[in-house]
This record gives structure tokens, sequence and C-alpha cells, in this order.
């Protein structure tokens, strides 16, 4: 296991570097919904849905991790249309809480569904064949769909909707067609990452996949900013290295990685990214040397 | 020859309040149109009603002879029509320039979702000429320099301004104004006023303008309708429904003092 491991030269860093990448396409799950005003936490249940379709069939039918990860984003992608039904209804706060139930009724379906998942006990023994450069691969490709959607005539249409539907109904935006297509999007990465999630920890159980994993994903989004997928990338990155960081102090660290959190909506509502952004804006005016 | 929008017999309800009611409104073709009417008479809910972003209880709506009574509202742009609001509505995080080609939207569709995806050359070619063409507009509307700023970082007036060039750049055939100069200082309104009368004469293109200001909008308008309460109250020349006694009385009060001897 090292050698497949520590052959990319990162040795001990290895395992936190998957595990931000993996963070990267889970919080960009929820980004990419939440951008275009789709409330959506379904993230959570797509990644336990791929994390236990690729581990079943991996492991009781000896198929490739590639196999497993196209069954488990073909399964969240026909489950992803469900979701158009409260989305077309509902709104902000009232579509997060369907979704959140949509979360929480998997996760006890995982529980009671022991034959497929282990019920609480988990699944053990899941094939571990997640390897740094695949994770890699994926992370990057997932980037580069985002980054093609959402700085095109379609991105305009998404950020357009999220603050005003009625108005993108206007210019002929259709809103179900752009809701389905984001629902997609956060199917497929939710599904990757669960899928490699699963194949790197060899161990899964239904408490992984609960409100804690929807605060979790969601915090890093919102804590990066929601405007662009970068900065879903950027949250996950940080907030999945600032636990490691603080692992010495103990109690204090789910302190103070809340009081972080907490400081970043209060002093920066559109998320670090913007901050960043207006920084960057900020020393270019100062320093015309950078202006060019 | 068929008119340009045919809407008849418009009736709208919220709960038990009658917004419109048995509203009919024609636009022959190209040309500017005014509809007036003290607040609460139901303008913008008529231009809701045309847009289909508004349900309608009863009536019909017909563009260019095609029927799109039960028509989703994202389907209408694309028949060419398109409006700005009565208060700013821009997109706080797209650029001005973003902000305008999002008034392009239903006419660079060619390439659509794949296409953008597979970065395919005339999704580039079309992302493109949007860019120039909002750029064009820009220009016309005297607020180049701000392309690249956010709404938030522009005057109200020059907000405004960025709505009509997204009202505009689809090159609509039907514009719905919907108080196109409330709130504006008089440069920025002169300035909405003289492109009205340009469009009016330039393009082939029919101007509706909803004012309840009506001295300002017969200046513009070839056609002036008065609502009242959601009906028609009257319709003609603006001279001819400035000077007629049921437009007075709406604007003034009942005439009872003045006619006492009106029964």
């Amino acid at each position: 296991m090292d050698n497949v491991l520590g052959y990319v030269g990162l040795g001990a860093y290895t395992s936190l570097v998957i595990f931000i990448l993996l963070n990267m396409m889970l919080a960009a799950s929820i980004q990419v919904v939440m951008a275009s005003g789709v409330f959506s936490m379904a993230s959570v249940a797509f990644a336990a849905i791929g994390a236990y379709a690729s581990a079943d069939l991996t492991k009781y039918y000896d198929v490739s991790l590639g196999v497993g990860m196209l069954v488990a984003v073909a399964i969240c992608m026909v489950i992803a249309p469900i979701f158009l039904v409260p989305a077309q209804r509902l709104q902000g706060m009232y579509l997060a809480l369907a979704t959140l139930a949509f979360v929480l009724v998997f996760q006890v379906f995982a529980l009671n569904a022991a034959n497929l998942t282990g019920g609480a006990l988990g699944l053990f023994g899941i094939p571990i064949l997640t390897t740094l450069p695949a994770v890699f691969l994926a992370a990057v490709a997932c980037a580069y769909l985002l980054h093609i959607t959402q700085s095109s005539r379609t991105g305009r249409a998404l950020r357009t909707m999220r603050f005003d539907p009625q108005l993108a109904t206007t210019f002929g935006i259709n809103l179900l067609r752009y809701r389905l297509l984001v629902l997609e999007l956060s199917a497929v990465l939710g599904a990757v990452s669960g899928a490699f999630t699963a194949h790197y920890l060899a161990f899964i159980s239904p408490n992984l996949y609960g409100f804690g994993a929807v605060t979790t994903a969601l915090s890093m989004a919102i804590f990066g900013g929601l405007h662009f997928w970068t900065g879903a990338y950027l949250g996950a990155g940080i907030l999945t290295i600032l636990p490691q960081l603080l692992l010495g102090l103990a109690g204090w660290s789910d302190l103070i990685n809340g009081a972080l959190i907490v400081a970043v909506m209060v002093f920066q509502p559109g998320g670090l990214l913007v901050g960043l952004s207006q920084a960057a804006r900020f020393v270019r005016k100062r320093v015309p040397a950078l202006a060019r | 020859m068929t008119p340009l929008l045919e809407a008849r017999g418009i009736s709208v309800r919220f709960g038990g309040v009658v917004a419109v009611a048995d509203f009919s409104f024609v636009v022959e073709g190209p040309g500017v149109y005014g509809i007036a009417g003290p607040n609460g008479s139901g303008k913008t809910t008529a231009l809701n009603v045309i847009t289909r972003v508004q349900p309608l209880q009863t009536g019909s709506l017909c563009f260019g002879g095609i029927d799109y009574t039960s028509w989703p509202a994202h389907r209408v742009a694309a028949l060419g029509v398109s409006r700005t609001f009565q208060n700013v509505r821009l997109v706080p995080t797209l650029t001005v320039l973003e902000n305008v080609m999002v008034g392009l939207h239903s006419t660079s569709a060619a390439a659509g979702i794949w296409g953008s995806w597979a970065q395919l050359p005339s999704a580039r070619r079309e992302e493109r000429r949007s860019r120039e063409r909002a750029m064009e507009l820009l220009r016309e509307l005297e607020i180049l320099e701000t392309a690249s700023q956010l709404p938030s970082q522009l005057s109200y007036g020059h907000q405004r301004r960025v709505e009509i060039a997204r009202a505009i750049a689809g090159d609509p055939k039907l514009l719905l104004l919907d108080e196109p100069t409330a709130g504006m200082g008089r440069s920025d309104a002169e300035l909405v006023a003289q492109l009205v009368r340009d469009l009016g004469h330039r393009r082939s293109m029919a101007i509706v303008i909803v004012e309840h200001n009506v001295p300002v909008l017969a200046s513009l308008c070839d056609h002036l309708v008065i609502m009242l309460a959601g009906r028609n109250l009257t319709e003609g020349s603006p001279a001819a429904v400035l000077s007629d006694e049921r437009v007075i009385e709406a604007y003034l009060g009942t005439s009872a003092s003045r006619n006492p001897a009106k029964t």
C-alpha cells in the first residue's frame, strides 16, 4: 500500500492531499447547485449512493474501479431529476430542508438495507483502488467541466437564475432545463467523490453520510464562496487542512475551526474568494506596476 | 395585416383583488405606444401578462398571429419581446457587460449548452459576437467605460441605462419599458427619451411605455392608452386622449365640484 501511495513523493501527506481533492469535488457538488439558486443538500446523498454502489460492485462482482464509478455516476444521474419536483416548487431554505430530508431518508435506508450496505455496522473490505493520480485527474476534469459551465453563456444564465428567477425567465432562460443541468452536475460530482472515498477508506457506514456531512460540505462551499467553482475548491482545501494543523490543540481545534468559519461569514459573507479578489483589486490599484 | 401584439379581454385577480379586468391592448406595428394610468391601475400587471410572467385568468395573447396565451414565459423572449423593469433588476455578481449579454441569451442559442461544453468554434464565435454587440450598445448609451464594473458601482441613472441596453440587445420586435424615467435625473431622463425616439424611428421596433406621468408619455408616443382600475378607459392620439373628460376626471378626481349638474 505504501508503495502505491508513496511513489508520487508526497509520503505522509498523500492521505491529506487525497482528502482535500475528495472534499473539493463534494464541496463543488453543493456549489454548482447553490450558485444557480437551487438550495440542494442532496450532494451528500449522491456521495453515499455513489460510495455504496461502487463499493458493492467492486466487492461482490469484481468489477474494476472504472466500471464501479461509471455505474455509481449513472445511478445518481437517474436519481437527480427527482429533485426537480421540489426545486420547481420550493425556494431557499424550504428546498434545503426538503433535500436534507432526502439525505436523512437515505441514511435510514442505509441503516436498514443490511444486505446492500452492511447496515449500522458498515461495509467492510471494500477494495482499495483509489490512487492519488486518479483522484487528481478526476478533480482537474471536474474543475474544467465546472469552469466552462460557469464562465460561459450558461454561467451567466445560472447566475441570473440565482438572483432573480423571474428576470431570467423574461430573457428566455428555461429554469427547468438549467435546474436539471446543475442537479445532474451535482450528482456526477457527488458520486465521483463518494466512490473514490469508499475505495480509499475501505470502510463506509451510514453515519458518514448524515447531517454532519451536510454541514461540512456546505461550510466548505460557503466558506470559499458560492459565486464560482474556485470558491468551493478553495474552501475545501482550507477546511480540510485546518483541522489537521489544529490537531495538537485537542478540544480547542473544533472551537477554532468553528470560530474561523463564523468570522469569515460575518466579515466576508460572499466567501473568502470575494475577499481575495477585492484584496487583489486593491493591491493592483495601489501598486501601478502590477496593473500593467 | 396581422397586428404585432393582440391582447384581448385580459383579466388577472390576486385573491379577491381584481388587478386587470377585461383589458385589451393592440400594437399594430412599429411605433411608440403608451399605457398611462394612476398608480395601482394595473399597468405593470398588464406588462407581466404580455411577457407571460403573470398567469392570466381570462383573455388571449397573440404575437404576429401566433397564439401564445398558454406558452411558458421563457419562450416569449424568442418571439422578440423584451422589457425593462420599474425598479432596476441587474444581476449583482455579473459585470455591466455580462448583464447586457444576458439580454442576448435567446438570440445566441445556436451552440447551446453542449456546444459551449465542447468549446466548439461556433460557440466561441457566438460568445465573441455577443460581447461585441454588448460593447456596441454600451457605447451607444454612453456607458462604455463601465463595462467591467459591477452594477453596484454605478449611479442609479447608469444602472437604468444598462437595463435598457440589455432589453434592446436582442433587437426585439416589441420593447416594453416600465416607467423608464422613474427616479432619474434630468440628463438621464432626456437621454432615455431621445433613445426611445431614435429607436422608434431607426429600427422597425414597437415600443410600449408604461408611465403614470402623462405629460412625459404624451410627448413620446404616437398612440396612448389610459388604464383605470384595470380597465381600458380610453385610447387614441395623445392630444385627443388628454382632452378627454374621463381622463381629466381620473387624474384630478371627480368632476362633481366642477360640474354640479352632472347626475
